[in-house]
């Protein structure tokens, strides 16, 4: 990965988008401490938390949550869901139990949860639940910035559509903002106003979602665009575009 | 044109409790020589079972009950078991969902591909393997002599799907069952495979049962779609008249239900609750898309309405208040089944009040 600069402003959804192996996710990783840059640094409020083990690494824990991909394995299935989503009060101090079970009802009250969900087991939700369950947790200590790698490429349509209005509320509603990882063009055209478009490990293109969705500068953004079957049937849709304009730009990448 | 695959009012049946319960119920499908149908819906909805029952490998247990199979004129139903093995594979391709997961990872991809030519009774192991070579080429897998010593874990999914594809291919069907081909794949590895199911299927005269989530993806490369839910076809129709102008209320919400590129920027339709699974199918007299219908009323939970022709090639399965109501606008939604579940649509406010707080963010103004 070289030369990623971006700025993320307080309450922007910034969408990271490209094929796997594009270094879309070593950017999450980077964002949560858990891969240290070879050079550069990223700073949160000003305050340096680049690596593991910066300075301000503390802060970073408060401040910045990650959402899991996969619910099933990101859920403890030994805790229940009370336990589960406030679980980062643990990080900041000890709380009593009917605290932590009060500020549970209100995070389950905000992802759409009916309070007697607490008492359930992982293992006694649906997907869209346990999904929800793990969003209510990366909100416990009210951070400035979630980070999201790929929450709904694994869930059907009408439950990506429940946790992606989840997700557009947040946004409405509160003052947090949210780096969302995802191959999926059109999940990040419908919730982020910024897009970076990441290619073997660069970003090649950035900018207003709907700009860059609208009129692509770089090669490798037109051919991902192209890539997405169209909703309007008029529009003749031909997979070989995609595929081939990619061939000849670049021979070398995966077939 | 006679059709290459024909279903008939099919009934597959499951145990459920004391009971046998109505898995896929009255299907009636028809899949030319060399057409592509597309099947949609979501998980449970019982579109990879029809993939299952066409290539004979049901599930232990469930069984066909009603109705009739035809395959390039001979009866899938009555023919003997050896025979019905005898077609998948050779006469009948199938290509499965997950193709890290397909290929067995303890042997290399030449040794499968032998064992595959082998049982299509290609002689000699010189000879299978340079019909290997050839297939792997075929599929624009590069350098297909040194693939065949490699293993799953060496590939990615976009090759793995090759391979899998190429070997589908080896016995030029009549028929490709292709189940999910491109669901784990991102968007350009998914073009590029379509692009090629697409180039061979052309080439052999293959036609094709593409099972799929997407109706966006299913319009483009399928010549008719059947949308599934809980174990039966809801509606049928050519595919690009589906994806414009569905009619199903269930197909209305499958489309507005996942964001696009290029169609209106509105808040995201979403079905409450979940599709019936099995348990509670069995106690489901009337239509099984009532409990999350958003235009259902009172006489739906005792009728189950029929697949009905509407138009010349258009079967929708719903009664006549289904198609003649419109779908609520907002605000009349009734209570308890609307707004927190995003129905129904609404505008999409997020540019208005993003503007304002952008405004006020501290780094608005540093912001190139």
């Amino acid at each position: 990965m070289k030369n990623v600069s971006f700025r993320l402003r307080a309450g922007e959804f910034l969408g990271i988008v490209g094929q796997s192996g594009s270094g879309k996710s070593t950017v999450a990783r980077m964002l949560l401490g858990l891969e240290v840059p070879s050079a550069g640094r990223i700073a949160l409020d000003g305050a340096d938390v680049t690596g593991r083990f910066s300075a301000h690494a503390a802060e970073r824990t408060k401040r910045i949550q990650m959402i899991f991909q996969d619910p099933q394995s990101a859920l403890n299935p030994r805790r229940r869901v009370a336990s589960i989503v406030t679980q980062p009060m643990e990080v900041i101090g000890r709380s009593a139990w009917p605290e932590r079970l009060a500020r549970a009802k209100k995070l389950l009250a905000e992802t759409g949860l009916a309070p007697e969900m607490a008492e359930r087991f992982p293992a006694q939700l649906s997907g869209g639940q346990r999904q929800r369950v793990n969003i209510a947790r990366s909100l416990c200590n009210t951070p400035r910035v979630l980070v999201a790698d790929e929450i709904v490429s694994g869930l059907d349509v009408s439950v990506q559509a429940q946790i992606l209005n989840l997700l557009a509320d947040l946004r409405d509603h509160h003052e947090i903002a949210l780096v969302l990882i995802s191959h999926d063009l059109s999940v990040v055209r419908y919730l982020c106003d910024r897009v970076i478009v990441m290619y073997r490990g660069e970003a090649v293109e950035e900018g207003e979602t709907e700009a860059v969705f609208r009129s692509p500068r770089h090669w490798y953004t037109k051919a991902l665009l192209a890539a997405v079957p169209p909703d309007d049937v008029n529009h003749v849709w031909d997979p070989h575009t995609a595929s081939s304009a990619l061939s000849r730009l670049d021979p070398a990448i995966e077939s | 044109m006679k059709a290459l695959l024909e279903i008939q009012g099919v009934v597959v049946t499951a145990p459920v409790g004391g009971g046998r319960v109505a898995v896929l119920r009255d299907i009636d499908l028809s899949v030319k020589p060399g057409g592509v149908l597309g099947l949609v819906g979501e998980s449970g909805a019982g579109k990879s079972m029809i993939g299952r029952l066409v290539g004979g490998v049901l599930p232990p247990a469930f069984r066909v009950d009603r109705g009739a199979m035809i395959f390039a004129e001979r009866d899938l139903i009555g023919m003997p078991a050896a025979e019905r093995r005898g077609l998948l594979g050779r006469e009948i391709g199938f290509i499965p969902q997950q193709p890290m997961t397909s290929l067995n990872p303890v042997r290399n991809v030449g040794s499968l591909f032998d064992e595959h030519l082998a049982k299509l009774g290609v002689a000699g192991r010189a000879e299978r393997r340079a019909q290997a070579v050839a297939a792997l080429e075929a599929v624009h897998l590069p350098e297909p002599a040194s693939l065949l010593g490699r293993y799953a874990h060496e590939l990615s999914g976009g090759m793995c799907q090759r391979v899998l594809i190429a070997m589908a291919f080896a016995s030029r069907p009549k028929l490709l069952v292709a189940d999910e081909p491109t669901t784990a794949l991102d968007v350009i590895t998914q073009a590029r495979i379509v692009a090629l199911l697409g180039d061979l299927c052309r080439q052999y005269g293959t036609a094709v049962l593409f099972v799929t989530h997407d109706l966006r993806l299913a319009a483009q490369i399928c010549d008719e779609i059947a949308v599934m839910y809980a174990g039966e076809v809801v509606e049928r129709a050519p595919a690009r008249d589906l994806l414009s102008t569905p009619r199903h209320p269930y197909s209305q919400a499958l489309r507005s239900c996942s964001p696009s590129l290029d169609g209106p920027l509105a808040r995201l339709v979403s079905l409450p609750e979940h599709m019936p699974g099995l348990g509670a199918l069995a106690g489901m007299a009337g239509c099984r898309f009532a409990p999350r219908c958003p235009i259902a009323d009172h006489r739906c939970a005792g009728h189950a309405p029929p697949l009905a022709e509407t138009a010349p090639g258009r079967w929708v399965r719903a009664a006549g208040q289904c198609l003649s109501a419109a779908l609520p606008a907002r605000g009349d939604v009734p209570h308890g089944k609307g707004d927190a579940a995003g129905w129904p649509p609404r505008a999409c406010t997020r540019r208005s009040s993003r503007a304002i707080r952008c405004c006020s963010g501290r780094s608005a103004a540093s912001m190139r």
